[in-house]
């Protein structure tokens, strides 16, 4: 017992009268340097299994390594990934050595530093590269980089060409208020939207007030942990978010995936949205395949008072258990997935995954991948654009708490039963209220 | 038929048809296209009626395996908790002994503890003693429901006469043979109705397997229900096609069994 | 037996002394791992901050008075109250209600009208939350589709109203349970002996003061049971919200459950989860066993 950590958990649970002191196993094996290594893949989306099992059989990608790699994947929704990799951890028992955290679960593994209990820093891995790797804010933990991202998750504009042509939407409209103003003529007309807002539940809510916010150059919480919602971005995407809702060119629905969606998207009654990279597979191809050709994609028009011509939404890290025999198999193996442009177009050709590294999306490779749901479009030229405008997201411990306390006002303000900034004081107020100082 | 009896039958179908709404429009989306579920205006009937949702939840979801485990843990843990409800309850209707009251106290009481209470330090000691799996979480800890003890007390005390019992001791049969020789036949009834409404309860828990169940590999079918639908992409097509699978069971042990449960379910409440 | 004698053994003597302890101790072992050592841990944890993983950390009453400042615990008492009044001020009378009907002399289709009553609390919970989440969908759901047929008005957000929303969740209490409570009602009825009525008929009762003078009294029993129950278990009030609204919008249908559930298995903040388990707890049990004793359940008069 190597690890005083371990030790620790021990303690606590003596006092809990646990009877697990007998059969104590040892912590920390020697490493595997070489050969064959048996690594436990956790993670949630198929996607993410294809990528991960064609890497580690793909000559290009493992070429001069010193392991080979047998995978043994596990399935199951995010929230329950982190139970049970907490769980097996304090069980002491084998959990994953490869798991993949979904963005908004990894501020639980924040708290009382469970995160560098449980996983290897990715540091040193990531220095070489610098700002050039996209995302590193999302699963960073007192200054430590705990996962890589897989994604990067680009919010772009999704729109029906065809309707945008016969109601002459210029494609090319250069703000948010010239499309909101088309949008509320189209929604007079035709009762068609041009964005949807969430009102479901707490976290959907919060996603898509989110997605708005970051766009606008605004904010949750800053690079320095410090509450930054309570901002004019934040008032002022509440009050374009109510405007949408209220001259019908935002669509309120309560979750952007369920069957009202599907409903919506194939009534043609949504004909535009922002949403991520991975919408097109998850959103509009498995609702409405019948619509092949129809959607294109565009960068997000800015706001006039600001910000960005994109967003970010959702996302999944990936991130090694730390201590185990198999630990420094699967950082090599996640580093040569992850950090290497073999491993990032293999990435994107599994599961549709966007780099992270900034510079290949200049790369022929990329921008020459066409798109057939989307008409055949150049789609890394948009993506390619919308990479450079990419607004952070900086994760905090406090995040899960701001989206079940902001969820609720955010609604509110959508629905007209507040006003902005009644809102964003009763969410601050409500954070403030939950997180302990 | 007086008028007032029109209006009393007239009230119970009405209310009867809102109870089976829902139940039948469930059915009825289940054999809906994804996107004809929220179709304005709803049909009844679908205009394409389809398989299709039946056919990608049983080719491309474990369902026949959430089943199986829905399924074993169910009757395992019925089984065992039906034989310790009839011992407890005869035990504690049939004989004299010291503590009695109290030990009946402590019986009762548990009813009123509040299972929200104990999931977080149970979840903690299972995990780490190691026994944080379905078979084990999901049957062991809940064999021996204080409600049923309960119901099992007041069904002896009404149907095993003392007679039979001093019978049986002057034959020289031991306590345990009487139980499983003269007062277990003599308890079917009740151990129907306790069957199946511990069947049900087990086959339907959602909140304690929610917790406890992390592996995908060991899913109950409330928790394979509810992994696809909190999956990317909000499936309701694939979820109600399995919704309307996974109630079948239910309802067949329900109707099997219908008259057993409502009568022997209220015996222990009644008197 | 190698020997026989004619003492019988020591067991044989003691057996109908000692028996019942054997038959009603799995309860009581079981009843000591499962619930008490965890009521005791729980307490334990509830002194600490823990996040699952580490040792708890000492923190005395910290967690208790962050609960007492805490306006989602607050929340999540009024509406768990909510719930309880709802189920003690509707679903209760309308089970007794329609037990009454039910129970009408000479009452055709009884078993058919009872088993339609009583099948939604066959079906899981999971699915039933499904299908009304498809009916009240404030988009597309069916419910605002017949309103719209019917009324011409069919734009209630069901779900996303933080009333509404309430109302839903207590709807599908109320569908979920009532017939279930029936059944018990009417198994109570039937035990009132006709005589009653006819004895009270004489008296020149009408149908009101009979069921308030012969009809209430005797079911006095059966309505303490159910009322218990049912107090004790709205008081845990989890699955009908978690899974039709998240306890949403906002926390306007977040129940005590939820609260430490999401305490606990959403926020890794365990020893909070067990603080508000152990006020939950001291509440109910205390309301329990009050009420238990007020209506002498399990006694034999």
């Amino acid at each position: 017992m190597s690890d005083p950590t371990r030790r620790q958990v021990l303690w606590g649970f003596g006092a809990l009268g646990a009877a697990a002191l007998a059969g104590c196993s040892s912590a920390s094996a020697t490493p595997i340097t070489q050969g064959e290594v048996q690594l436990n893949f956790w993670a949630h989306d198929p996607g993410y299994d294809a990528t991960f099992a064609a890497s580690a059989v793909d000559p290009a990608i493992q070429q001069g390594s010193r392991w080979t790699y047998e995978l043994e994947m596990t399935a199951a929704n995010a929230g329950d990934l982190v139970s049970r990799a907490i769980t097996q951890a304090v069980a002491r028992r084998r959990g994953p050595d490869l798991i993949g955290v979904v963005v908004d679960q990894f501020p639980r593994m924040m708290k009382s530093r469970i995160a560098q209990n449980m996983l290897v820093p990715l540091d040193d891995l990531i220095q070489p590269f610098g700002d050039q790797l996209l995302k590193q804010g999302s699963y960073t933990s007192d200054g430590s980089v705990y996962g890589l991202e897989s994604d990067n998750s680009i919010s772009v504009l999704y729109y029906r060409q065809d309707v945008f042509q016969e109601n002459d939407i210029p494609e090319t409209v250069g703000s948010w208020e010239e499309l909101a103003e088309a949008g509320t003529r189209l929604a007079a007309t035709t009762g068609q939207a041009i964005g949807m807002v969430s009102t479901g539940d707490p976290g959907a809510v919060f996603n898509s007030f989110l997605q708005f916010l970051l766009q606008r150059g605004g904010s949750v919480f800053g690079a320095d942990g410090s509450l930054t919602l309570d901002s004019d971005e934040s008032r002022e995407v509440l009050a374009f978010m109510r405007k949408g809702v209220q001259d019908g060119f935002l669509m309120p629905l309560a979750d952007p995936y369920g069957g009202a969606v599907a409903a919506a998207l194939k009534n043609s009654e949504l004909v535009a949205t922002v949403m991520p990279n991975w919408y097109r597979a998850y959103g509009l191809e498995a609702n409405v395949p019948d619509q092949e050709g129809l959607w294109k994609i565009r960068t997000i028009p800015p706001f006039q008072a600001g910000g960005h011509i994109a967003s970010t939404l959702g996302g999944t890290g990936f991130a090694v258990a730390s201590d185990t025999a198999r630990s420094d198999a699967a950082v090599e193996l996640l580093r040569r997935t992850y950090l290497t442009p073999e491993g990032q177009f293999l990435r994107y050709q599994k599961g549709g995954y966007l780099p992270t590294l900034a510079p290949l999306y200049q790369e022929p490779q990329f921008l020459e991948i066409t798109d057939p749901f989307l008409g055949g479009q150049r789609i890394f030229e948009v993506y390619g654009e919308a990479a450079l405008d990419m607004p952070a997201f900086d994760q905090h411990v406090g995040m899960q708490v701001m989206t079940t306390t902001l969820g609720g006002p955010v609604l509110d303000a959508v629905m007209g039963r507040s006003t902005p900034d009644q809102a964003i004081a009763a969410a601050v107020a409500a954070y403030r209220n939950q997180v302990r100082q | 038929m007086t008028k007032q009896r029109a209006g009393l039958y007239t009230a119970l179908t009405l209310l009867a048809v809102l109870f089976l709404i829902p139940m039948i429009w469930g059915v009825s989306s289940a054999f809906k296209a994804r996107s004809d579920i929220f179709e304005y205006p709803p049909r009844l009937f679908p205009a394409e009626p389809t398989l299709e949702n039946f056919r990608a939840i049983l080719d491309g979801q474990p369902f026949w395996s959430w089943l199986l485990v829905s399924t074993l843990v169910a009757l395992v843990s019925t089984a065992v908790a039906v034989f310790l409800c009839c011992l407890a309850g005869f035990g504690f209707a049939k004989y004299q002994f010291r503590f009695k009251n109290a030990l009946f106290d402590v019986l009762i009481s548990s009813l009123a503890v509040p299972f929200a209470v104990i999931i977080v330090p149970l979840f903690i000691l299972l995990a780490v003693t190691g026994t944080l799996n379905v078979w084990f979480a999901l049957i062991v800890p809940w064999v021996a429901p204080a409600f049923g003890i309960f119901m099992m007390r007041q069904y002896v005390e009404q149907s095993v006469p003392d007679e039979l019992l001093h019978a049986a001791r002057i034959d020289g049969a031991g306590e345990f043979r009487i139980f499983l020789s003269v007062v277990l036949p003599l308890l079917r009834p009740a151990v129907g109705a306790l069957a199946v409404w511990n069947f049900l309860n087990s086959y339907n828990s959602f909140l304690w397997p929610l917790i406890v169940v992390s592996d995908p590999d060991q899913y109950t079918l409330p928790l394979g229900l509810q992994a696809l639908f909190g999956a990317e992409g909000r499936q309701y097509d694939l979820v109600l096609a399995g919704s309307v699978l996974a109630a079948i069971p239910s309802l067949i042990v329900f109707f099997v069994l219908r008259k057993q449960l409502l009568d022997g379910l209220t015996a222990g409440a009644v008197k | 037996m190698s020997t026989v004698s004619a003492q019988p053994s020591w067991w044989r003597r003691n057996e109908v002394r000692l028996a019942p302890y054997l038959f009603i101790g799995p309860f009581y072992v079981l009843y000591a791992l499962f619930m008490i050592i965890p009521i005791g841990a729980g307490v334990y944890l509830s002194f600490t901050d823990w996040a699952g993983l580490g040792a708890p950390q000492w923190i005395g009453l910290e967690n208790y008075r962050y609960l007492l400042q805490d306006n989602s615990f607050w929340t999540s008492l009024g509406n768990t109250v909510f719930y309880m009044s709802f189920t003690m001020l509707v679903v209760l009378p309308a089970s007794l209600l329609l037990a009454s009907a039910l129970n009408a002399r000479g009452l055709k289709l009884r078993d058919t009208f009872r088993i339609i009553f009583f099948v939604p609390v066959v079906i899981s919970p999971i699915v039933v939350a499904l299908v009304f989440g498809l009916i009240f969908d404030g988009q597309f759901g069916l419910m605002n589709a017949l309103l719209q047929a019917v009324f011409g008005f069919g734009g209630i957000e069901w779900t996303t109203d933080p009333l509404w929303a309430r109302v839903v969740v207590v709807v599908l209490v109320l569908w979920r349970w009532t017939g279930y409570l029936t059944i018990f009602f009417l198994a109570g009825l039937q035990n009132v002996p006709r005589e009653l009525y006819e004895a009270a008929a004489l008296d020149g009762a009408g149908a009101v003061r009979s069921f308030l003078s012969v009809t209430l009294p005797a079911l006095r029993p059966v309505t303490a049971f159910i009322g218990v129950t049912v107090l004790v278990s709205t008081a845990q009030i989890f699955e009908e919200p978690f899974l039709l609204t998240q306890g949403g919008p906002g926390e306007s249908t977040l129940s005590i459950a939820m609260f430490i559930y999401r305490a606990a298995f959403q926020r890794q903040e365990l020893g909070y989860a067990a603080a508000a388990g152990v006020l939950m707890f001291a509440a109910v049990f205390t309301i329990g066993r009050i009420a238990l004793r007020l209506f002498q359940v399990g006694r034999n008069a």
